[in-house]
């Protein structure tokens, strides 16, 4: 990939702290200064476990959530200092949910849900036949679908639905969180292929949300491990994946059974299942459960190492 | 001959429904066509044929001043049913517009459902008492009487709901691609606070037709001669003995309204829980029963 | 009938009537599981997978019309009264299911559920079964059980509460258990612990075990013997090791390939609607092999393969 003069997205120190509790103020840093960027036609994986901070990154990234510090340059323009600019700018920055969220308005027929996007920006008419028949070809959808409400269709054509809503606005970067979660393998793949076609075909890039390494692994060209709201590890997809540096992210391997049948011994006793209160030591976050872990992991955050040409490390002892 | 139970449907409506539907297309229609269809004029006394019972020439009777009961109780539909259904559609646009307001806007929140609060602790009859007392009885305090503590309730429904929706992922969504407050407002809330409305407006209604009987019979609210169900029951009452037709066809003709209000209310309720828990049957057995 | 064989799913067909034509969620489902044996049903959604389970549990709609028989320890479970059925549920066969928050109540706290069950199973008194419940969540593999058994359930995760879950597996003892993907909706890392902890359970208890899920590799980790489901009819039986590593039906073949390598490669077309099924074999619009024979003959199970071309 030659890189460009200007990355699509850019983001330096991003933060996002939410502060609860009615005495005792318990502050939790979902996002804790991350900083990556994003070229054209390029797909970036976020990969962690639920409550690392990755679903509060892509949000932030398409600005429905306000940083707590930190600065978001799309194309590059701040998106902090553009106010009426902004919805211009976001019709080019798309977010695709996860199905479980119920992202598809349950009162709208599928017909008016895949018109919503233009027409909510002025850009059509509510009868666009041309475009609706685009729409459905591009994501292989029939057209009795039209007439559906969205929990008459399956789980994979919701998906495909909201894909073609996201598409519908020809962006150029597309948030996609957790697309493909909790749907069988052969409609994974489908979606998958789906998605890799419309990168080929239009230039698409993906900031690619997900916990599953097969997908992952089929979709990345750069990969971020997040471990409760920082990055630990970031770099050339391939090069992680095949060398895996910090030792969540190989633990995390070894989970998804990466190679097929064969444990990878060692990591059995980190999964502790993680209490919900947020604790924050001054050093490493994986400290706590790192079996790796020394006097200085607890004491001192580690800076980014620089383990080979683009891959880097967050970690004192690797 | 089919046991009817809540599944059985008739002509694709639930028979509850269905039934609770015609009777009200019928009430209204009777009260709109009132001056047509009602045998006799409702003011006209025949006095030689006071207190007589149900004959071919009195559907229903004559009261005690000789009046054709039927034709009364036809044009009773008019305060009755008008006066409810333009009071609940004026409480339920209020109701909704604070509830919606508060939960989006939570700056509002607090001080509307504060003032909601203050509202809701009116007790209806009390009011009523006091606004015939301040402006005298007849209409014009009985809609107030009607409205004033009417419209909490739909807004603290209707916030619970909004509040619900609001946290749902469509609504993101549509904030993503672009949608302006009024547009999530009117796309987003409005169709999910709708079926609750419904429900709570149609039984209301029924409420409200009692409200307005029961001050027509304490002789606070509609004033004769205009012809009130609550009134004639009252009127009927010293001859229950001798003419006890006046009094029951009041209180019938109050009964069935009440009743096809409710049935309605009450098949709105159903249809909208099917509609929208279908999708939770299907997911537990992952099948799509098309 | 072997005495060895603890369920015996004999020619099952699941139909529910509709306006559009009757939906044919199971055809002729004919499975058997031996005492100790643990055997997944593998298929997509809509395959009929959890039709079958939900038909050993008589938990399926009212309106749905059933036939067939249903083996346990050899008494047929069909033509049961619901509350001789109730007896059976719970005491000889268990289920657990993808959601256990759905499945938890959310007004007691899992302490006082997991002790429920055990006063029910074993008669238990009340401190008893709270003492009994704590050992069944440290058994779990939950950390610090006697704090954790005041939590209620929408307090923990989805993988603890998949534990509490099992932890009430555990109080049942049942002899046959059945899972419906049971670790699909958790994490890669959490889905890697539970997946160890069915295992202890299932071998600890020494029951009979039926998991129904889509994710091979699960099953793989899971189970010993797999039956491949498609559009309603089973496809494929045979051990996990070799239908998975050598599939012989062109469904798991396609299936098993989706995600393997660095390219998706999905199976073209779309499963059949359960109420317009094709003729001949139901796969053969989307399989690359199909001939002639295919689209007119509907292939039987023969050397534990529904496919002509076997």
């Amino acid at each position: 990939m030659s890189p460009e003069l200007t990355p699509l997205l850019s983001v330096k120190n991003l933060s996002r702290h939410f502060t609860s509790g009615l005495f005792r103020k318990v502050r939790v840093k979902a996002v804790d200064g991350v900083s990556f960027t994003l070229h054209k036609g390029e797909t970036l994986a976020i990969m962690g476990a639920s409550g690392s901070g990755k679903t509060t990154l892509g949000r932030l990234v398409v600005r429905l959530l306000e940083p707590t510090t930190g600065q978001v340059h799309f194309k590059g323009k701040d998106l902090a200092k553009l106010n009426g600019d902004l919805r211009g700018l976001r019709r080019s920055m798309q977010i695709i949910f996860q199905d479980a969220d119920g992202s598809l308005n349950p009162y709208m027929r599928v017909k008016r849900l895949l018109l919503e996007p233009r027409s909510v920006n002025g850009l059509n008419t509510l009868d666009d036949t041309d475009l609706l028949e685009e729409l459905l070809n591009m994501v292989n959808l029939t057209p009795d679908l039209l007439t559906r409400y969205p929990h008459e269709l399956s789980g994979g054509q919701r998906q495909r639905v909201g894909i073609a809503r996201a598409m519908s606005l020809n962006p150029e970067l597309i948030v996609a969180d957790e697309p493909a979660a909790s749907l069988d393998p052969s409609i994974q793949a489908q979606l998958m292929a789906l998605m890799r076609r419309i990168q080929k075909d239009r230039g698409v890039s993906y900031l690619f949300i997900s916990h599953d390494l097969r997908a992952v692994r089929m979709m990345a060209h750069r990969l971020a491990v997040m471990y409760r709201g920082r990055f630990v590890e970031y770099g050339n997809a391939h090069r992680i994946l095949s060398n895996p540096g910090h030792p969540y992210t190989r633990s995390l391997f070894a989970a998804s059974r990466f190679r097929h049948g064969t444990e990878v011994a060692g990591f059995e006793k980190l999964w502790i299942e993680e209490e919900k209160s947020r604790h924050h030591s001054a050093g490493c976050m994986f400290s706590q459960c790192c079996p790796y872990a020394g006097i200085i992991c607890r004491d001192a955050t580690p800076g980014g190492k620089r383990m080979a040409e683009d891959h880097r490390v967050w970690c004192h002892v690797v | 001959m089919r046991r009817i139970t809540a599944r059985t449907r008739f002509l694709g409506l639930p028979t509850g429904l269905f039934a609770g539907l015609w009777l009200m297309i019928l009430l209204v229609a009777a009260g709109v066509t009132a001056p047509w269809i009602s045998p006799h004029d409702p003011v006209e006394q025949h006095l030689e044929k006071r207190l007589s019972p149900p004959c071919p020439e009195f559907l229903l009777g004559t009261d005690a001043l000789g009046r054709c009961v039927a034709s009364r109780l036809i044009y009773g539909i008019r305060p009755s049913v008008g006066i409810s259904l333009s009071v609940t559609a004026l409480v339920a646009a209020v109701g909704m517009a604070v509830g919606m307001l508060s939960a989006y806007y939570r700056a509002l929140d607090n001080i509307m459902m504060r003032v909601t609060d203050c509202f809701f602790a009116f007790p209806a009859i009390v009011l009523a008492l006091v606004m015939i007392a301040i402006l005298g009885p007849g209409i014009k305090s009985l809609v107030i009487a009607l409205a004033v503590p009417g419209w909490p309730k739909y807004a603290r429904v209707v916030r619970s709901v909004a509040l619900s929706v609001k946290e749902r992922g469509f609504v993101e969504a549509t904030r993503a691609i672009g949608g302006r407050n009024t547009y999530i407002l009117c796309r987003c809330m409005l169709p999910a606070v709708w079926a609750p409305v419904m429900t709570i407006a149609t039984v209301g209604m029924g409420g409200k037709v009692i409200h307005i009987a029961s001050l027509g019979f304490l002789g606070l609210g509609v004033q004769p001669p205009t012809p009130e169900w609550g009134t004639i029951l009252n009127q009927g009452l010293p001859f229950l003995g001798i003419a006890p037709h006046i009094s029951l066809s009041a209180g019938a003709f109050i009964m069935i309204t009440v009743l096809s209000f409710t049935l309605v209310g009450e098949g709105l309720r159903e249809a909208a829980d099917a509609k929208h828990n279908a999708p939770a049957m299907e997911q537990l057995l992952k099948v799509q029963i098309p | 009938m072997t005495r060895n064989v603890l369920l015996h799913i004999e020619s099952l067909s699941v139909r529910f009537p509709t306006p559009e034509g009757p939906v044919r969620a199971a055809e002729r489902v004919t499975l058997t599981l031996e005492k100790g044996d643990s055997c997944c049903l593998v298929g997509e959604s809509g395959c009929g997978k959890t039709m079958v389970a939900m038909a050993v549990m008589r938990l399926l709609p009212s309106n749905a019309l059933i036939s067939g028989r249903i083996l346990f320890k050899g008494r047929d479970l069909l033509p049961l009264s619901e509350r001789s059925m109730r007896a059976v549920r719970g005491r000889d066969i268990a289920m657990i299911f993808e959601q256990p928050t759905a499945y938890l109540n959310p007004v007691f706290t899992i302490g006082d559920q997991i002790a429920e069950t055990v006063r029910i199973r074993d008669g238990l008194s009340r401190r008893n079964a709270k003492a009994k419940a704590i050992d069944l969540l440290h058994r779990a593999g939950i950390p610090s059980p006697d704090d954790r058994c005041r939590q209620y359930p929408h307090q923990l995760s989805g993988g603890m509460n998949q534990r509490v879950m099992i932890a009430m597996v555990l109080a049942l003892k049942p002899a046959l258990l059945i899972a419906d993907e049971p670790t699909t909706a958790l994490d890669a890392t959490v889905q890697c612990r539970i997946i160890d902890l069915l295992k202890r359970t299932v071998a600890e208890l020494g029951t009979t075990f039926l998991l129904i899920t889509h994710d091979y590799e699960t099953a793989s980790a899971l189970c010993t013997n797999a039956a491949v489901m498609y559009a309603g009819q089973i496809v494929e039986t045979g051990s996990v090791k070799r239908v998975f590593a050598d599939p012989g039906h062109p469904y798991t073949r396609a299936m098993v390939n989706a995600l393997r390598g660095d390219v998706p490669r999905p199976i073209p077309g779309r499963v059949p609607s359960l109420c317009h099924l094709p003729c001949g074999c139901r796969f053969h619009p989307r399989c690359s092999e199909a001939d002639v024979r295919c689209r007119v003959e509907a292939p039987a199970m023969e050397n534990r393969i529904r496919c002509h071309l076997n």
